[in-house]
């Protein structure tokens, strides 16, 4: 399509087209017939619906009252029987009633003979009895008990011989006889009082079967009810027998408050719950009523069948109206279908179509304006196209330059370090576009024009151009647009009066030339030249191109320009990175190792690295030889180590000596003009060229000589002189660091031996002193015995306190014992299983005496089912046992409380007290030795100060610690945790 | 809704009705089972009745219901094994004619629903827990038998007014004759009759029982009801009729053979209208909802032949009662 109608043309068409489709397209045309077709149906089937409907309501309401009616008149019917059966048994004994009671036994055989007809012509009788005026019984008659005459029995007490006597009449209520037989008794009286009342049993099942035999249709049921809303008639005989209670139903309800019967309910619940349609009669004089009910699905399905029949032929009727409507739809539908057909081929190209509509109507009209519309569609289809394909030439060719510029980006893009492709590029892009014969840049460097990149050069060309650099000037093309710096464009060289190159013209043979000047912010780098052989200006749109390139060109020559920038500073960088990382090393291995000689040889590894020499050495000043020592070698064969270490370098020799001694720099640029030391000789002979030695200072005096040697001759530069200097300082750094480790190292060791001796000399004084004290105790406590014969009173006291003082000495001399012991790393635990429960019963119970005495209460608290711990019983015990002493010792009032517990893998026993309390400060003190809390009190108390540090130390030696808690005045709480389980013996 | 749907759906409504067509299996027929205390020939008339019945109610004999027999011939001892006999097959109810073959199938099953005519009292009888209301899987028509003899001897009496001794023929091995023989002292005063009992324990025992001295002298013999006599209605009124004594029967048919009268409810009669249980049970009723039924109407036979054979007038009053009188 558009290929062969113009673009716009075939745009606009279509759109013009869309619309007419949405209007009375194909689709469309399917769309109204169904809507014809619907609206005729429609028509139809609402006037059949609303004539079926009414039909039906007014039908359904007639056949209902006629079912109504019918019921009733079943009931009706039934009531009237039984209300005739009640009057011919009312009426047959009437007829035995005689005016004179039997009196006589004549009499009363001709009466028995009268009940027994009355038996014969009334089967529902079963008894009939005649009582007296007197109220006492002068025959009975019975089917099933035996007749008896004159029996005299009273009777005037029963209610029916009573109500009969008042009321002459008396029926009473439905009772079973045997359980299961229906009855009433009925009572009459003669013509007067004297006559007497008959009395008669009445079997009711007759009047059951007067109930059964209305037989409703299908599942209806006719029943009786009592004036209570008994049931006394029922098919189901066990309902009645069960003496059902049906005055709750609506039904009966309704029928026992005897409303009229206009508005007797006509449809009610059944005792099932089910819906019934039910009628009812009313039994006089009883007040029973007789109920037929008929389910009402059962009662209407005539009705539904009917309406179904309706509803059927109202489907039949629709279904004939919709083959109607379709018919109808159709015909309507046709012209705008081929309407609807022929737009679609306009819509879909075909121009010269005209649609052929003879209806006479709106739509041949409607047909006649689309032909019109197809014609003026074409007129303006031929314009349309013109315009679309001059647009489409002038897209085409923005399109080729675009391509052209964005392809000359691309190769930008790949390439931003290499110029060259991009030029070569450029100009052949440039001369393609342009229609040039050929093209070249060059770049403008010491006042000329060089060749840079050409196309289509021929390589005579190239060669002359590249030998004869063009001036610039403005004799020629690529001068002058260097000179001007600007656009330079020339129809015709020949003709043009300033160019003078004629030499090149002839080689050339140029005639159009295009000079576009490459500017980077407006400083000139170079030149582009487009020449064509013709004389053939260049289009303003080819100049601009060529300027563009030209930008491109700059870009692509500054983008190597900068790379090449950026490469350089990064060497750059690369090394002082290296350099850094180089002193990062040395300084790590200086603070990590206090090995010299390592340290050293890492410095000087890097120092060798880093200022590209091929080995060194460090020399360390001996201060007192005021030698020069080597220490430290990088690349050294054994042969010049031994030489240098034969060699006695002291302050005066060249190089290193005057380094040291002048505490600068000092290098030998080339080793050959000075062999005035051996060493240098030696030097020279291994091959070194160059040497430089740099001071090692520490403290601004100098320590040693960190000396480099290079295979090559030549200055030093500036830069490796302070690298050196800078790794001469961590050299230093390294000799002091050795040094005062040293130091430190000799000065611990004496220190150890000294602590040693110190603590084995307590342990053996400790002993020594234990053994005559002993032997003073032990001799006091003989005299004190009166081993030695009756003690003057005098020296009693005197002897006390030769004992108690020895006494406390003792105590005294065992800590310290213990305390050396610990510290001099002698005190073994013996690690066993404990019980912590017997280590507190042990202290408690070797404590309580003494609590007792100063009044104290003394509680234990141990948790029940404690694990069985591990350590040393004996020393915990005794922990426990200062404690709890000290405790005791200094509370005067209250109690002290032992409380063990297992936390988490830890014993932890505290032991509370009610004393003094400790204050704050001196908390952190009581467990150094020698300590007491305020020594005024502690004075009176005793003691030696070194049970709680003795304690401390015992609990570390288990891997736990003592902590206190208190407040002056408040009690103290001193808390001791060891692991439960002490596998191994923490060292002191 | 897709098309098929609809052209189906207005067919269906064009044709009319959507009826469920689908053929019914063919009902299973019922089976009835039919323990009878006595003997075949002596039930054919029982079993007539209550095909007759049934009938009424659209249930025919071969057609939609099948008849099983069991019969006793009169010995109570028989009842279990019959009623085990019977429940082999696959009963849908069980008619039992008497209190021992009611309590001998009740005995035999608790599922099987159980129609029984009986001629006692069904409750006093251990049958049914009440009249109304049965309960369990039992119900049926009490027809008043038993109760009726008072009645009869009554009846006997008007009858033969010089009458002064009456023989009480019954089974040894009922509960019903013992508890007559406890009540009948207070009969002999109210009627002012002498009552002899005759017990026996087969029919062979009649002939000699009847010829016992303290049955001489008698005008009349009460025939209780029982199983056992009413086996062999012939038989026995042949024998009282050999031995000169006006027989007070307890089924017409005695009458038929020679007996002087019935007064009651006849069997046949109750299984005609037992046939009303078997049609309710059948359609799905619980025995223990149907009320026990008792009968209405009662008849008295009198065989005016046996009765000239005797010398006896029949009185006013009994020919205004009597509903039949053979001649």
């Amino acid at each position: 399509m558009l290929a062969r109608n113009g673009p716009l043309q075939n745009m606009a068409s279509r759109f013009l087209l869309r619309g007419l489709r949405s209007a009375i397209g194909q689709r469309v045309g399917s769309r109204l017939f169904r809507k014809y077709a619907l609206l005729l149906v429609a028509l139809v089937a609402s006037a059949l619906t609303i004539t079926s409907l009414v039909e039906s309501y007014y039908s359904y309401n007639e056949n209902r009252s006629a079912l109504i009616a019918l019921q009733r008149e079943k009931a009706q019917g039934a009531a009237v029987v039984i209300e005739r059966f009640l009057k011919e048994i009312e009426g047959q004994l009437g007829w035995t009633t005689h005016a004179v009671a039997a009196s006589s036994a004549a009499l009363l055989e001709a009466r028995r003979l009268d009940f027994l007809r009355l038996l014969r012509q009334a089967p529902a009788i079963t008894e009939v009895t005649l009582v007296g005026g007197d109220g006492r019984e002068q025959l009975k008659v019975s089917r099933l008990a035996m007749d008896s005459i004159a029996s005299g029995i009273d009777r005037s007490g029963e209610v029916a011989v009573k109500q009969a006597l008042s009321r002459k009449r008396y029926i009473g209520p439905v009772y079973f006889r045997k359980e299961s037989e229906p009855y009433l008794t009925m009572a009459i009286t003669g013509p007067n009082r004297r006559s007497g009342v008959i009395v008669a049993e009445v079997n009711l099942k007759f009047v059951w079967d007067v109930v059964q035999r209305i037989k409703p249709e299908g599942d209806g049921v006719a029943f009786a009810v009592d004036d209570r809303g008994l049931l006394i008639a029922h098919p189901d005989i066990g309902l009645v027998l069960r003496m059902t209670d049906l005055s709750s139903l609506t039904q009966v309800k309704a029928a026992l408050a005897a409303r009229p019967v206009a508005e007797t309910i006509s449809i009610a619940r059944n005792r099932a719950g089910r819906e019934v349609l039910t009628a009812h009669a009313r039994v006089d004089p009883l007040g029973w009523h007789v109920f037929v009910e008929q389910p009402v699905s059962e009662a209407f399905a005539p009705i539904y069948a009917s309406l179904l029949r309706t509803g059927v032929l109202a489907l039949v009727g629709l279904g004939l109206a919709a083959l109607v409507g379709l018919w109808l739809a159709q015909r309507m539908v046709v012209p705008i279908a081929t309407l609807a057909a022929g737009a679609s081929r306009i819509g879909s190209g075909d121009l010269d179509h005209r649609i052929s509509l003879k209806t006479g109507d709106e739509v041949e009209l409607l047909a006649d304006d689309f032909n019109r519309m197809g014609q003026h569609l074409k007129e303006s289809y031929a314009s349309l196209e013109r315009k679309v394909d001059e647009r489409t030439r002038e897209l085409a060719e923005a399109l080729e330059y675009q391509t052209a510029t964005s392809d000359v980006l691309g190769v930008i893009s790949r390439s931003p370090t290499q110029i060259q492709p991009v030029l070569d590029a450029i100009v052949g892009t440039a001369a393609r576009l342009c229609n040039a014969e050929y093209s070249f840049i060059a770049r403008v460097r010491d006042g000329h024009c060089h060749l840079a990149a050409a196309n289509r050069l021929e390589a005579e060309h190239v060669a002359y151009i590249a030998q004869n650099p063009v001036p610039i000037d403005r004799y020629s093309i690529s001068g002058r647009t260097a000179l001007t710096r600007s656009t330079v464009h020339v129809a015709d060289v020949i003709e043009d009066s300033e160019f003078d190159c004629r030499e090149w013209q002839k080689v050339g043979k140029q005639r159009t030339v295009l000079g576009v000047p490459l500017l980077r912010e407006g400083s000139l780098i170079g030149v582009m030249i487009l020449a064509r052989t013709v004389v053939l200006p260049f289009e303003d749109k080819q100049i601009s191109l060529v300027e563009t390139f030209a930008d491109q060109a700059v870009i692509a020559i500054e983008n190597a320009r900068l790379f090449d920038e950026v490469q350089a500073r990064t060497r750059e960088l690369m090394r002082s990175l290296a350099e850094l990382k180089a002193l990062g090393d040395v300084g790590q291995a200086v603070s990590s190792s206090l090995d010299l000689a390592t340290v050293l040889g890492t410095i000087l590894r890097h120092a060798c690295e880093m200022s590209s020499t091929g080995g060194g050495a460090i020399y360390v000043l001996d201060t007192t030889s005021r030698q020069l020592v080597l220490e430290a070698g990088h690349n050294m064969s054994d042969e010049l180590l031994a030489l240098v270490r034969d060699q006695q370098l002291d302050l005066d020799s060249p190089v290193v000596g005057a380094c040291a001694s002048q505490g600068v720099p000092v290098e030998i640029a080339d080793l050959g003009s000075q062999r005035s030391h051996p060493l240098l000789s030696v030097l020279h002979e291994s091959g070194v060229r160059a040497l430089l030695a740099v001071p090692l200072v520490h403290q601004h005096k100098t320590i040693g000589v960190l000396l480099v040697r290079r295979m090559r001759a030549g200055a030093f530069a500036p830069e490796a002189i302070s690298l050196l200097q800078a790794f001469a300082s961590q050299s230093s750094i390294a000799i002091n660091n050795a040094r005062i480790y040293r130091e430190i190292e000799e000065k611990g060791h004496q220190l150890q031996i000294a602590s040693l001796h110190k603590s084995q000399f307590l342990a053996n004084m400790s002993h020594e002193l234990r053994t005559p004290l002993n032997a003073v105790l032990g001799y006091t406590e003989l005299i004190q015995d009166g081993v030695y014969g009756e003690v003057p009173t005098k020296i009693t006291s005197v002897i006390e306190r030769v004992q108690s003082n020895g006494r406390h000495l003792l105590g005294l001399i065992n800590d310290v014992l213990d305390l050396s012991k610990i510290e001099a790393g002698q005190l073994v635990l013996r690690l066993e299983e404990y019980s912590i429960a017997d280590v507190v019963g042990t202290v408690a119970a070797s404590t309580e005496s003494l609590a007792r005495e100063k009044g104290l209460t003394l509680g234990i608290d141990i948790q029940p089912d404690l694990p069985t711990g591990r350590g040393d019983e004996q020393r915990l015990t005794q922990v426990l046992l200062n404690l709890v002493g000290n405790a005791i010792k200094f509370t005067d009032r209250g109690s002290v409380l032992i409380r063990a517990r297992a936390r988490r893998n830890k014993f932890i026993i505290k032991v509370i007290d009610t004393g003094p309390g400790i204050p704050e400060e001196e908390q952190a003190r009581i467990f150094e030795e020698f300590h007491q809390v305020d020594s005024s009190n502690t004075k009176q108390k005793g003691g030696t100060g070194l049970g709680l540090a003795i304690s401390k130390r015992i609990a570390y030696l288990h891997g736990g610690r003592i902590a206190v808690t208190s407040k002056a005045g408040n009690g103290s709480t001193f808390r001791i945790d060891v692991p439960i389980r002490v596998e191994k013996q923490r060292s002191a | 809704m897709d098309r098929r749907t609809l052209l189906i759906g207005s067919a269906a409504l064009i044709a009319g009705l959507p009826r469920p067509t689908a053929a019914q299996p063919r009902p299973r027929r019922a089976v009835v089972g039919r323990l009878s205390p006595i003997s075949k020939p002596a039930d054919e008339k029982m079993m007539a009745a209550l095909r007759d019945g049934l009938r009424e109610f659209g249930w025919v004999d071969g057609h939609n219901l099948d008849f099983v027999f069991a019969y006793a011939h009169g010995q109570i001892e028989r009842l279990g094994d019959a009623a085990a006999a019977l429940l082999r097959h696959k009963l849908d109810i069980l008619v039992v004619g008497s209190t021992p073959g009611a309590l001998a199938a009740k005995r035999a099953t608790s599922s099987v629903p159980i129609v029984f005519v009986t001629t006692g009292d069904p409750v006093a009888g251990g049958l049914v827990d009440s009249m109304a209301r049965p309960s369990g899987n039992l119900t049926g028509i009490a027809a008043l038998g038993q109760g009726l003899n008072g009645k009869r001897l009554q009846l006997f009496k008007e009858m033969l007014p010089r009458a002064k001794c009456v023989l009480v023929l019954g089974n040894r091995a009922s509960r019903y004759t013992h508890e007559f023989y406890k009540e009948h002292r207070a009969l002999e005063s109210l009627l002012g009759l002498a009552l002899v009992p005759i017990m026996v324990e087969s029919l062979e025992q009649i002939g000699g029982a009847l010829a016992r001295p303290d049955a001489s002298g008698a005008d009349a013999v009460l025939i209780l009801p029982d199983v056992l006599f009413l086996s062999n209605p012939a038989r026995i009124v042949a024998q009282t009729n050999e031995r000169r004594l006006a027989t007070i029967c307890p089924d017409p048919e005695f009458v038929r053979h020679g007996g002087l009268m019935f007064y009651g409810a006849g069997l046949p009669r109750m299984y005609h209208h037992a046939a009303t249980f078997v049609h309710r049970i059948l359609k799905g009723a619980q025995p223990g909802d149907l009320p026990v039924e008792q009968p209405t109407q009662f008849e008295l036979l009198v065989n005016a032949k046996t009765a000239a054979a005797f010398g006896i007038t029949l009185p006013p009053s009994f020919l205004i009662r009597a509903d039949e009188v053979i001649e």
